[in-house]
């Protein structure tokens, strides 16, 4: 047999194996545990390369949604205002020009948003692309209009093929993120249940699982504005760092702590006074696994706590010392033991 | 036995998120740009720009030069939108022109040290990290440590390259055809020769 470390590199070199760690599907997840069995022996060089492409890491701030924002406005700005051959420098007047642009835009966004009020949004046709999650996975993908969307497990999003002149709608059910490219004449909204929010350049993540009652808006930057279409449309204008909630039948501003928020881009796991049924339903979404419950419940629990990035069986474990469980996790299925 | 040998795939690592699908395929996406379509520009620089900004700050710790140089890039390709060449793999394209890019204007401004000064290089500084949460982790921190120092030791061309192949998720074609490399087989030994260096260290 060859030399332990010469299979870690063997494995290292193949183009398969690194896009299977930094990509698995369902097809290369049954690939490699196939190969696996056949090479029982590999088991831990297959570990340890494993372990070598998820740390590797290669230092770089991240460029933040405002200053993506701002690069893109400066660049379509300048493509509009390059300097022109002409001798009697027309450049001042086409700043002035674009400056009366912006004004005009702000008007019509105005009178736009009045109209999204009361209703009278056109109806054409067209073609809608949903996206849905399952328990279990996270995606990320962009709109045609360039906008991205990190959208949570358990959770769907549907959105026209290619938006109309006058507006970008989508409909979500479940939890997603969303950071909107400015538009001023076509303003960016998301229809949750009778909930609507209607950004214009904006970063802001909106919860709404059908299993939970309430609606959640909670806004990182630009400004949004929310409105609940029942019979008085009640409506609020959200500052970054606030949100909103609509729960049966009344709404709460408040202020919000953004890894409770928006942790789940992150991987973050976080609960908040969650009872044995908020985990239980919370971490189905997240792992994608099917819980059955042995024994009873003798006090429900409440629990504070955060997951960066950890596994359930991680998380049980810590559980299992502070609430009194046994735990087995069989592949997707994972049975719980109350202990008296 | 079969579940013995089973080892757990689930989520630790949000690099399994990162950029997957888009809407239409890079072919279509990057004709409608040459032909003026806003919303193609406005997809393609929010699909690229961190990408493209996180690659030069594998050349240089100045956020404003980047900054400064993914503008001027962006408006160029604009202003030359209609003049420039097909491509059926966006990412590709993009990597290869801002490198260019980058490495001239850091080159006018002296701020890049070149490799062939033999000195040491701090371009691509990559490092195994010791906080990313494995399961079934198998290295401990003193060999982590052992690596790391092997992996400064490399020449800047290698990180880069490993770079691309393990960070970026690039193919050894696409390596090569950002080194303007003739034959395919060079990416791969280039990939080869870096891992072989990081051998001794792998032991246990």
């Amino acid at each position: 047999m060859k030399k332990k470390d010469s299979d870690i590199i063997w494995l290292l070199q193949q183009a398969e194996f690194k896009q299977w760690v930094i990509n698995p599907t369902r097809e290369s997840d049954l690939f490699w545990q196939k190969w696996l069995s056949e090479n029982p022996d590999l088991k831990t060089s297959l570990e340890k390369a494993r372990e070598l492409v998820l740390r590797l890491y290669f230092k770089a701030p991240e460029l933040k949604a405002d200053e993506k924002n701002e690069m893109l406005d400066k660049i379509i700005s300048a493509s509009f205002t390059q300097p022109s051959k002409s001798r009697f420098k027309p450049w001042d007047w086409l700043q002035v020009a674009a400056i009366l642009a912006v004004l005009i835009s702000i008007t019509i966004v105005f009178t736009d948003q009045k109209y999204t009020i009361q209703g009278t949004v056109e109806k054409i046709e067209v073609d809608y692309v949903v996206k849905e999650n399952p328990n279990g996975t996270k995606s990320s993908f962009t709109l045609p209009d360039g906008s991205r969307v990190s959208l949570n497990a358990a959770s769907c999003l549907r959105f026209p093929r290619q938006f109309s002149d006058s507006n970008r709608q989508v409909e979500l059910k479940g939890e997603a993120f969303f950071e909107v490219v400015k538009n001023e004449h076509k303003p960016f909204s998301v229809k949750t249940g009778d909930v609507i929010t209607t950004a214009i350049g904006t970063s802001f993540n909106v919860r709404s699982y059908p299993d939970q009652v309430d609606v959640n808006v909670a806004l990182v930057n630009g400004l949004v504005k929310v409105t609940k279409t029942d019979h008085d449309s009640t409506t609020f204008l959200l500052k970054p760092g606030e949100k909103v909630r609509f729960y049966q039948g009344y709404e709460e501003l408040s202020d919000f702590n953004k890894t409770m928020e928006m942790g789940w881009k992150e991987g973050i796991l976080v609960f908040k006074n969650a009872s044995f049924n908020d985990f239980i339903r919370q971490t189905e979404r997240w792992f994608g696994v099917v819980y059955e419950i042995q024994g009873d419940l003798k006090k429900d629990w409440n629990i504070d706590g955060r997951f960066d990035n950890e596994s359930l069986e991680e998380i049980l474990t810590g559980l299992s010392f502070s609430k009194g469980l046994n735990y087995n996790i069989n592949g997707q299925k994972v049975i719980i033991e109350l202990k008296e | 036995m079969a579940s013995q040998l089973k080892v757990d795939f689930s989520r630790e690592s949000n690099k399994a998120i990162r950029d997957q699908e888009g809407i239409g395929s890079d072919y279509e996406l990057w004709h409608q740009f040459k032909q003026g379509h806003e919303e193609a520009f406005i997809t393609i620089y929010n699909r690229f720009v961190e990408d493209l900004y996180q690659l030069g700050h594998q050349l240089t710790a100045d956020s404003e030069t980047i900054k400064d140089c993914l503008q001027d890039f962006f408006i160029e390709l604009r202003t030359r939108r209609e003049n420039l060449s097909d491509t059926d793999n966006i990412k590709l394209y993009l990597f290869k022109s801002f490198r260019r890019k980058i490495f001239h204007t850091l080159k006018k401004s002296k701020r890049l040290k070149f490799v062939s000064d033999q000195q040491e290089d701090d371009t691509f500084p990559a490092e195994f990290s010791a906080d990313e949460k494995i399961i079934n982790a198998q290295m401990d921190e003193f060999q982590l440590k052992q690596l790391n120092e092997a992996l400064s030791k490399l020449p800047a061309k290698e990180r880069e390259a490993i770079y691309y192949f393990f960070y970026k998720n690039m193919s050894y074609s696409e390596i090569a055809a950002l080194y303007h490399y003739d034959h395919i087989s060079s990416a791969r030994r280039l990939i080869y020769k870096s891992l072989k260096k990081l051998r001794k260290f792998l032991f246990f």
